[in-house]
């Protein structure tokens, strides 16, 4: 049986959705080692499939998550290169295993096979396209679009971390869509009909394949220095973006 | 359902739904109508039998919804041209409005796609209307 309370994650960074997707992936990453997790992360040129299967042979993760783009049969690691795939030998790697993907499509195909036939004892992914919303922040949780879509993947490794079961963690990230989706459909802004779309989609898209009950280990409790630096990481960004707008609020009355 | 309950339901989801209001979700004469374009000429009397034909089909798959894509992603490129729609997956990462729209004019296999999630609100929209 694989070891409670490890994770290896993939990341993929070679183009913009990979990159953004990875830098959210980056905050559930530090939620689950301050929960006392411990997790391997294979960043950027790391994201390869050699990688991976060293980290699950010395580490024996219970948890394997990803980023990364992807089709109905095949899961990508960086450059593009194909990590698991339908009907491979190596996806017996992922034998009883929790596996989250944050991908495209992969939850029609290759997410069916991984649990019935290579022995993964639960799948969670999308058999949609993963589709999100953005302007120019850079920042997707300090998007006002980008951050609807994330939110709710984040609310997935959030509470696996908190030591949810699967199907707790996936109804929590579901609840998190339609907050969103209402939140958008009470909106007069002129995307508000194109977030609400995408919302649904990626809602709809969200599957869950296999062992419901199960977990990826105990938490322990968050610690203070944890609260202070992400109070900061996501301060200075919101702080940032409310100056910009109270100042462009000024010039403009200025102007009239 | 009367023309009252209708009028009544669609009242009621428009008020407590405006992010939906301006989708455009059946054609009326060639024309692409959203639900509060509807509302108005239930209430008017305009164009009554079509209008309720439409709320009728609303969700249906076929040319119309074709058309009625084009011209829901026609308003997105009008309305926030600078946004960009993400995916990951690896033939089209990241696109404007406005190539979405060149997608579904060029009735490519992203325009399908992109169809199919302007199908799947309509359907949301249906269930959420009740109408």
């Amino acid at each position: 049986m694989p070891r409670l309370n490890t994770v290896t994650v993939v990341r993929s960074d070679y183009d913009g959705a990979t990159a953004v997707a990875s830098s959210v992936l980056a905050r559930a990453i530090g939620y689950m080692r301050a929960r006392g997790f411990r997790v391997d992360d294979l960043y950027g040129s790391n994201a390869t499939l050699e990688n991976v299967v060293n980290s699950l042979d010395s580490l024996d993760s219970i948890f394997f998550t990803g980023v990364g783009h992807g089709d109905r049969d095949v899961f990508t690691g960086q450059d593009r290169r194909a990590m698991f795939r339908t009907c491979s030998d190596v996806d017996y790697k992922l034998r009883s295993r929790v596996v989250f993907l944050l991908s495209c499509l992969t939850g029609e195909n290759l997410g069916v096979d991984l649990v019935r036939n290579k022995g993964v004892r639960v799948f969670v992914g999308y058999k949609v396209e993963f589709t999100w919303v953005q302007s120019r922040v850079r920042d997707p949780l300090a998007d006002v679009y980008a951050r609807s879509f994330f939110e709710p993947v984040l609310e997935f490794y959030y509470r696996l971390a908190d030591g949810k079961t699967v199907k707790e963690a996936y109804l929590a990230s579901i609840d998190k869509w339609n907050y969103w989706i209402d939140y958008w459909s009470k909106s007069n802004d002129p995307v508000a009909p194109l977030i609400v779309q995408t919302l649904v989609w990626d809602r709809d898209g969200q599957v869950l394949y296999g062992d419901e009950n199960a977990t990826i280990g105990t938490p322990t409790p968050i610690p203070l220095s944890w609260w202070v630096a992400s109070g900061i990481a996501y301060g200075l960004p919101l702080f940032a973006v409310a100056s910009v707008i109270i100042l462009d609020m000024q010039t403009k009355s200025k102007v009239v | 359902m009367s023309l009252l309950d209708k009028i009544r339901r669609l009242e009621d989801f428009l008020r407590s739904n405006p992010g939906l209001a301006g989708v455009p979700v059946f054609l009326v004469n060639g024309r692409p109508v959203s639900l509060s374009e509807a509302l108005a000429m239930l209430r008017s009397n305009v164009n009554v039998p079509e209008v309720l034909s439409g709320l009728q089909s609303l969700g249906l798959d076929g040319e119309e919804t074709w058309i009625l894509a084009e011209e829901f992603w026609r308003r997105v490129a009008s309305a926030r041209p600078d946004i960009s729609i993400m995916m990951l997956q690896p033939y089209v990462p990241a696109m404007s409005p406005m190539e979405a729209l060149q997608h579904i004019r060029a009735r490519d296999e992203i325009g399908a796609r992109l169809v199919q999630m302007y199908a799947n609100m309509v359907n949301f929209i249906r269930a959420r209307a009740g109408v």
